[in-house]
């Protein structure tokens, strides 16, 4: 089980208030689709994907990277359980959807390069070392349940 | 052997010229010893590496980034050759330092947060596509030699 410091806790809720989540989500979700292309696939009925610009403004994406970033605000409500919390999401994930685990990383990622290009002062190595850990820990947590 | 359309080579260099080496260097391999510890072990005879505050300030580190990303800078002006520019470097890595070259997927990474932190808006994610692409390839390049 992944262990934060009351430090790292503070630093994380800390960057979270100030996160747009409804901007954020979009451009995340958006991301992952334009700088690893092949997590399109998942995406079939989101209508046009062609280019950067149709991603980016993608009514779809908008609302589905909504969705997902404020299911990882749950992450940081509950940072000691983040096993219990996404348990359903990671059935889901493997028994309904079928996605490769590795993708969870992949944004993880995305949602660090995102709040990097948004923070930039507050975005400091510690910052950037409490999201890390925090996203690689929720990418385990849903792919705990996978079999 | 990667390939970068003509369009993304000129968004790599285009972003490259307005980068600071000097400093960005220091600042990505700091990031990666602080938000990645285990490379510490790499820097044992560094100096004081006990705080996040020590890492980013220890003359060797910025002296050291700033080298590594020397070699990137070269690396980007031999695109279409990674592998033959890395060749060396590849053996070094494996034969004399003992490095993991998973660490190079680490670093890529960070390189691309630092950047991003640093042009904010303007690391689009065309151009954050295009520099994923550039640091796997660099990766592998640098892992290329490896038995």
């Amino acid at each position: 089980m992944v262990h934060f410091t009351a430090e790292e806790k503070a630093a994380v809720a800390n960057l979270w208030a100030k996160v747009n989540v409804e901007v954020a989500g979009g451009e995340i979700l958006g991301r992952l689709l334009v700088v690893y292309p092949w997590t399109q696939r998942f995406f079939d009925s989101f209508g046009n994907l062609s280019s950067e610009t149709a991603i980016m403004g993608n009514p779809k994406v908008k609302a589905h990277g909504k969705k997902v970033l404020n299911s990882f605000g749950n992450a940081v409500k509950h940072m000691d359980d983040l096993k219990g919390t996404f348990s359903h999401l990671s059935e889901l994930h493997c028994d309904r959807l079928h996605v490769d685990p590795e993708n969870f990383k992949l944004l993880g990622n995305m949602i660090v390069i995102v709040l990097a290009t948004q923070f930039n002062r507050e975005f400091t190595p510690q910052m950037q070392a409490a999201w890390q850990k925090l996203t690689t820990a929720v990418a385990n947590a849903l792919a705990y349940k996978y079999h | 052997m990667v390939h970068l359309t003509g369009e993304e080579k000129g968004i790599v260099t285009g972003l490259w010229g307005k980068v600071n080496v000097d400093e960005v260097g220091g600042e990505a391999l700091g990031r990666l010893l602080v938000v990645y510890p285990w490379t510490q072990r790499f820097f044992d005879s560094f100096g004081d590496l006990s705080s996040a505050a020590a890492v980013m300030g220890n003359a060797k580190v910025k002296a050291h980034g700033k080298k590594v990303l020397d070699s990137f800078s070269e690396g980007l002006k031999n695109l279409d050759n990674l592998k033959g520019t890395f060749a060396k470097l590849s053996e070094l890595h494996c034969d004399k330092l003992h490095v993991d070259p998973e660490n190079f997927r680490l670093l890529g990474n960070v390189l691309v947060c630092v950047l991003a932190r640093n042009f904010g808006k303007d690391f689009t994610p065309q151009v954050q596509a295009a520099y994923q692409k550039v640091v796997v390839g660099v990766a592998t390049a640098l892992a290329h030699k490896y038995h």
